[in-house]
């Protein structure tokens, strides 16, 4: 009877393990890189929904359906941070999703909120020229489309821009946090949100890394010196209304003290 | 190993004798990788960024499977060829390479790198003392 208790523990320890194979596989890793001292990107709540809305957001909607996800029609009328659409979506249910327009010029928003009515109102962060990205927050947005043909894209905005926070004003990462608290906002400055540098190499078996690396260099508009310790990725380049991704501490705080001095960040994603 | 800026995690890409003297501490901890690093000071305009440029690395060692040979793809973000030069440099040798998280470029130094700007092709194989290929070869 012993025997048999044990065996149907260990099955029952070894199914189980089965099940949180995926977590455990995660944990361990994390608790490698933090024994190394590598400091562990804390995905936010955003995130986390970010990243499930890009691989799994396939919806399909139409004119007077009220599913969100992906659609195509004639927008009705256009603003600097609007795009109204004949179709009734539900309230906020495109958060994140790419707004794209070739009326009057080729443009695309991210969607930051929506109305729900028989012709919802989108708001987006702005307009981007696909072929002329805001390098920072300084950079004007691109023109506004005219109201015309339009596509509201499944899936979810890529989060390529990097942003600093300065110590003296950052707050402990949670989970929960939708925006860097001390980010480094100096207008002309050289440690500004930014477009990341993005990196891709893979396995013939699949696995693969995707990095985004940011060398920031202070400049004579900084407020120097400073001294940095977080770092975060966003959707957008507005610094007020982007989605967050990923929220970092730093393992070691970085100062730069002179125009000139630099600092580099490569956070790190990796699917096995 | 490549010798990194201390402080703040850049890449120091001159090599001691020819280019910009390194910082301080670079010196005091002693470089062995006399293949790493350019040849001569990049000269580049700090206002020209490189946005939207392609880069492709050989890549002995991936990574994710140090086993196998590979190449890394870039895509450049709002950086000036200096700083683009550094996030390539940075990204390939700590986040593609094997072993992630560590500097081991000189001992996996690429065979050849390729890109859209010709400058940053240019300073990436000085650097890494390797061939410079035509981008439209790799892609």
């Amino acid at each position: 009877m012993g025997d048999n208790i044990g065996r149907v523990r260990r099955l029952i320890d070894y199914e189980s393990t089965l099940e949180r194979g995926a977590a455990l596989r995660w944990a361990i890793q994390s608790c490698k890189l933090i024994e190394a001292d590598v400091p562990v990107n804390l995905r936010t709540n955003v995130g986390l929904d970010i990243a499930s809305a890009g691989v799994l957001g396939f919806n399909q909607g139409g004119a007077g359906v009220t599913i969100g996800g992906a659609w195509a029609g004639t927008a009705s009328a256009t603003s600097a941070t609007t795009i109204t659409v004949p179709v009734n979506l539900p309230v906020n249910s495109i958060v994140g999703q790419l707004v794209v327009t070739t009326s009057g010029a080729n443009r695309f928003g991210i969607a930051q909120s929506n109305t729900s009515v028989a012709s919802s109102v989108i708001t987006v962060d702005g307009w981007y020229d696909a072929n002329a990205l805001p390098a920072d927050p300084g950079v004007a947005f691109a023109s506004t489309p005219t109201a015309g043909a339009t596509v509201i894209v499944p899936g979810n905005a890529p989060c390529t821009y990097m942003a600093l926070a300065n110590n003296a004003t950052a707050v402990a990462p949670a989970v929960t946090d939708t925006a860097l608290t001390g980010e480094i906002v100096t207008a002309s400055g050289g440690l500004i949100r930014k477009l990341g540098t993005y990196a891709h190499s893979a396995s013939s078996a699949g696995s693969s890394t995707v990095t985004l690396t940011k060398t920031w260099t202070a400049n004579g508009s900084d407020s120097l010196p400073v001294t940095v310790s977080q770092q975060a990725t966003f959707q957008g380049v507005v610094v007020a209304a982007s989605r967050m991704f990923t929220k970092t501490a730093l393992s070691a705080n970085a100062t730069l003290t002179t125009s000139g001095d630099q600092v580099q960040d490569t956070t790190t994603y990796t699917v096995t | 190993l490549t010798v990194y800026d201390v402080r703040n995690g850049v890449p120091v890409v001159d090599r001691d004798a020819n280019g910009e003297p390194p910082i301080e501490e670079v010196y005091q901890s002693g470089r062995n990788d006399p293949d790493l690093g350019l040849s001569a000071p990049l000269e580049f305009d700090p206002d020209e960024l490189l946005i939207g440029e392609s880069v492709v690395i050989h890549c002995k060692a991936l990574a994710v499977a140090p086993d196998e040979q590979g190449s890394v793809s870039v895509n450049i973000g709002a950086e000036n060829l200096d700083e683009a030069l550094k996030s390539c440099i940075g990204a390939f040798d700590l986040g593609h390479l094997h072993p992630a998280g560590l500097s081991s470029d000189a001992q996996y130094a690429p065979d050849w790198v390729a890109s859209t700007h010709d400058g940053l092709a240019t300073a990436l194989a000085d650097y890494y003392s390797c061939e410079k290929r035509d981008i439209a070869e790799v892609l």
